[in-house]
């Protein structure tokens, strides 16, 4: 069957800071720091952080190049929400994804004000 | 929660007042001491529990490890110090000192005294050796419940005593800065960002710990609002070996100001604040941002920000990557160069020989030499056993 290119579901989270519009960017797990030097080191542009648990020390040194925070663990005073807030960044918690999170590296997603976090598709012809 | 004019707990202890030194050698001072160690201990389970997440861990350095060599370096140490600064001046001209924005010693480096060295005593009270000179622990409790008590003044010692609070400036003198400094409404997001990337910064310099951001209040403005300060010291000038030369940032201390209608806050002991509701940004309707650097308080422009938050950003990546560069002993080992940091502002406020700053630096660097292998090859750490546990006591009496 055919599929259009757009957006498809990729997970769901609670949104715990914005929450006003839907940002888009490169997906980025940062589940080790060699993550955050990579992303340090590339310096590409705006991308979605995807951490396990609400750890600002992974966000620290590339917070200026993040359009969102997505967290699987985590609660709206989590020092990372807390931060997100100040910064005006949307941040998702408590985030349950429905594809595999290899497969959503490097890919570009949109976390909408709802907390639905979208993948990019590129359909099938 | 506490909204403007701070509240007393139904529960909380009678207003401290005690003016004598207390005495280890007499059941009267005995159950003193008691008294203070117990009290300090509700409020570090306090603490826990709203903390309790975190489990001190982290995935780039040993917490629990680090802090307690800190801490050892405080129970070796902080009782010679204290008698040295008994020389120059008194807990309560210190405490005094401390009260303002951006003062010095500031409340979680008053508390650290009590915590550290308890923490370290703790410890070798569960490995079944000794807890210390009974004369020293009295002094560390009398130093901290003297400061305490002219720092906060309101009769209080600790948050939760006083209905989670944590004043620690005269309200007229926050009121009056606000009012003179405050900016342009358009600023407070140019603020908010600056205030959230020194916190980052700040954490990234410290090794994972909140250090030097400081939340203090609520301070009643009498229209019902309260007003939260928030701020940042020790930045360019402190004990950190790792950290970035002075020129590097534009500031040492900046404090932002906030009128807060509508919002109730709750402090820590450590000055940690909750927030309700939780995003109390869109309530602020006046906020200040000043510095005491140079010992008086001057206003940062709007126009001004944005080069303190580029440099604050080149600053903080500069010295994560340094710290990756750590071996993993002086992943614990630097807890000493932090617990230095909250303990040399003591001498720096008085007239106390500059050369005791550069004894003390040797004398917590040569506890930590000779504590560290023990502590990295522990299997068990009985402080922390006992804190996450919440056996309580959490900290013995004076007695064990």
């Amino acid at each position: 069957m055919n599929r259009d290119p757009g957006f498809i579901p990729a997970g769901h989270g609670t949104m715990v800071s914005g929450g006003s519009a839907a940002v888009t960017g490169r997906f980025v797990a940062l589940l080790e720091v060699s993550d955050l030097l990579e992303v340090m080191d590339r310096d590409d542009g705006p991308f979605i952080a995807y951490m396990t648990y609400p750890n600002v020390t992974m966000i620290a040194p590339a917070y200026d190049v993040m359009s969102g925070i997505v967290c699987e663990h985590g609660d709206a005073v989590s020092h990372v929400a807390i931060v997100a807030r100040e910064i005006d960044v949307p941040c998702a918690v408590q985030t349950r994804l429905e594809i595999p999170l290899e497969q959503l590296r490097g890919r570009e997603v949109r976390l909408s004000a709802s907390g639905q976090l979208e993948v990019w598709d590129e359909g099938t012809p | 929660m506490t909204s403007g004019q701070p509240q007393t707990g139904r529960d909380a202890p009678a207003a401290f007042s005690r003016p004598t030194a207390l005495d280890a050698s007499s059941p009267d001072g005995r159950a003193a001491i008691d008294s203070l160690i117990e009290r300090f201990g509700v409020a570090i389970d306090s603490f826990l529990v709203r903390a309790g997440k975190a489990q001190h861990v982290s995935d780039q350095f040993d917490l629990r490890r680090r802090a307690l060599t800190g801490s050892y370096c405080y129970f070796e140490h902080l009782p010679a110090t204290l008698r040295i600064l008994q020389e120059v001046t008194t807990p309560e001209a210190l405490g005094e000192h401390g009260r303002g924005i951006c003062g010095s010693p500031i409340g979680p480096q008053i508390h650290c005294m009590i915590w550290s060295y308890l923490i370290a005593r703790e410890n070798e009270i569960g490995l079944g050796r000794s807890a210390g000179a009974p004369e020293d622990l009295a002094l560390v409790l009398d130093w901290w419940s003297r400061m305490t008590t002219v720092y906060r003044a309101d009769g209080f010692l600790l948050p939760h005593e006083a209905g989670q609070t944590l004043p620690s400036a005269p309200p007229e003198l926050v009121t009056r800065t606000l009012a003179e400094h405050v900016l342009p409404s358009g600023a407070r997001s140019a603020v908010s960002k600056l205030t959230a990337g020194l916190q980052l910064y700040q954490y990234v310099l410290r090794g994972e710990q909140r250090g030097t951001i400081f939340f203090h209040g609520p301070y009643p403005d009498g229209n019902g609002s309260a007003i939260l300060v928030e701020e940042f010291t020790r930045m360019r000038f402190n004990e950190l070996p790792w950290s970035p030369e002075a020129g590097t940032l534009p500031y040492d201390s900046v404090a932002a100001i906030l009128r807060v209608p509508d919002v109730a806050f709750e402090f820590d002991i450590f000055a940690g604040m909750t927030a309700d509701p939780v995003d109390y940004s869109s309530h602020v309707t006046e906020v200040a941002l000043v510095t005491r650097d140079g010992g008086t308080t001057a206003p940062i422009t709007e126009a001004e920000i944005p080069h303190a938050v580029a440099a604050m950003d080149a600053a903080k990546r500069i010295v994560f990557r340094e710290t990756l560069q750590w071996t993993p002993d002086f992943r614990v080992a630097y807890g000493a160069y932090h617990y230095l940091d909250f303990l040399v502002p003591f001498l720096e406020e008085t007239d106390t020989d500059p050369a005791a700053i550069v004894n003390l630096r040797r004398q917590f660097e040569e506890t930590v030499a000779r504590r560290l292998p023990e502590i990295l090859a522990a299997e068990r750490l009985p402080v922390w056993e006992r804190l996450f546990e919440r056996t309580h006591p959490l900290f013995s009496g004076v007695a064990a």
